[in-house]
């Protein structure tokens, strides 16, 4: 083996760590090399040395103090803070976040059901079909004189004997005492009832009026030479739209 | 049978102490230090030279451990982590002792009056030489006077005895790294120390 080799295997040939062969080969190497064999025993001897330092020994203190100066320093509450805020992200955010969509769903329901209540609840109204704006106005009369109210969807109710343009629906509201009346002008006007439907919870009976024009009818906003023969020429078709075609 | 069952026993012991120390438990921190705190000192006291500053440094070492417990994957041995972390505050401490040092024109040495090299400011005869403390302190100016990563070599291995396996999970060098540098670590001692045991 050579020096340099030899020089390097020295600390491990102290530790035991080398192999059977290697160890031979430094052993033998070391039974003819003086300088290998004074390292190595000034290294046993550092290493005895060393080993002969006792244990260092903690003060006996040393705990008590560590302790009161975790707590003067907060170490502990600290540690928890940030522990619950870790875990918080996991478990108690998602439980946050998910009682929070909870809360808004809620809510949103809630606002939704108390628009729902206030309006009354409804019973499928009867529908009438007219294909003329004669029967229109005639329906719409016939409500009136039995005391119900005439509305356009989507608009306020329509004042008695107010022109009523050319909606393609109407919505009637009848007093439910007041039926028998609306019926027997309805026939009288020639047109056929509907079925008497169901009163609503404010107490009115509702008839959606549909209308279907026919080819021959008047169209809506055009002269009506069967209405128009009666009136004079210079005055304003009541039922005719106002300029615009809007109402 | 029985060593297995020994450390499946520790191995449990461990995990249940690191799992109380991540709860944030104090009794679990003081139950860390009273398993750790003569080996983390020893080895502050060692790397450093100084008793005071090994203490503040320990105190400081298991604050660490505390305060970072959760980032430890217990993939080694809590008591190899703890090392790890006495490790880099001793290396931390060193660098930043040699920066004061340096900066007062002074030797490290000369700046611990009550340290363990403070009895060898004077440099002993070897016919001199008595047992016990007074060897400790030369052994101990000795190693002050190696270099860092001899030093620390010096101390893990022949010190506080740990394995190769340890020394290497601790410093994050590789097997061979640490036994070639050991080999030279301890011929550099063995030099330092050879006026004192020429006679032993």
């Amino acid at each position: 083996m050579e020096h340099e080799q030899a020089q390097k295997l020295l600390s491990c040939y102290v530790d035991k760590t080398l192999d059977p062969k290697s160890t031979q080969k430094l052993e033998t190497h070391l039974e003819g090399c003086r300088e290998c064999r004074g390292d190595l025993d000034l290294l046993k001897k550092t290493l005895q040395a060393i080993g002969e330092i006792p244990p260092a020994e903690v003060p006996s203190d040393f705990s008590a103090r560590l302790r009161r100066k975790a707590r003067k320093a907060g170490l502990f509450q600290r540690h928890r803070r940030r522990s619950a805020t870790r875990q918080m992200v996991p478990i108690e955010a998602s439980m946050a976040v998910l009682l929070a969509a909870i809360g808004g769903l809620v809510v949103l329901l809630l606002t939704v059901y108390s628009q729902i209540q206030f309006e009354a609840p409804q019973n499928p109204p009867a529908v009438l079909l007219v294909e003329s704006k004669d029967q229109v106005n005639q329906v719409a009369r016939s409500a009136w004189e039995a005391g119900g109210e005439v509305r356009i969807p989507g608009r306020p109710a329509v004042p008695a004997q107010a022109p009523l343009g050319a909606p393609p629906e109407l919505e009637l509201h009848i007093p439910e005492e007041a039926w028998p009346a609306f019926d027997r002008a309805l026939e009288k006007s020639g047109l056929k009832a509907p079925g008497r439907p169901q009163p609503d919870a404010d107490g009115r009976l509702r008839v959606v009026v549909q209308i279907r024009l026919r080819a021959d009818a008047p169209v809506p906003g055009e002269e009506d030479p069967a209405s128009s023969a009666d009136r004079p020429r210079n005055r304003p078709d009541p039922e005719s739209p106002p300029p615009g075609g809007k109402e | 049978m029985l060593p297995d069952k020994v450390s499946d026993s520790s191995s449990l012991l461990e995990r249940s102490l690191v799992r109380a120390l991540k709860r944030g438990d104090p009794k679990a921190f003081e139950r860390m230090v009273c398993l750790h705190q003569n080996r983390v000192f020893s080895l502050c006291l060692r790397m450093l030279g100084n008793t005071q500053e090994a203490e503040d440094l320990a105190q400081e070492v298991f604050f660490t451990v505390f305060t970072s417990i959760r980032t430890f994957r217990e993939e080694s041995l809590l008591s190899t982590w703890i090392y790890r972390i006495t490790r880099n505050h001793c290396l931390n401490r060193l660098k930043f002792l040699r920066r004061r040092v340096h900066d007062k024109k002074q030797s490290l040495d000369h700046t611990r009056p009550a340290d363990l090299t403070d009895r060898n400011a004077r440099v002993p005869r070897p016919d001199h030489l008595a047992e016990g403390k007074e060897m400790e302190a030369i052994v101990q100016e000795q190693i002050n006077a190696l270099t860092e990563e001899h030093r620390e070599l010096i101390v893990l291995r022949d010190i506080e005895h740990l394995s190769y396996d340890e020394i290497q999970s601790i410093t994050d060098l590789p097997g061979g790294t640490v036994k070639s540098r050991l080999h030279r670590a301890r011929m550099e001692l063995a030099r330092r120390m050879a006026p004192y045991l020429s006679d032993k």
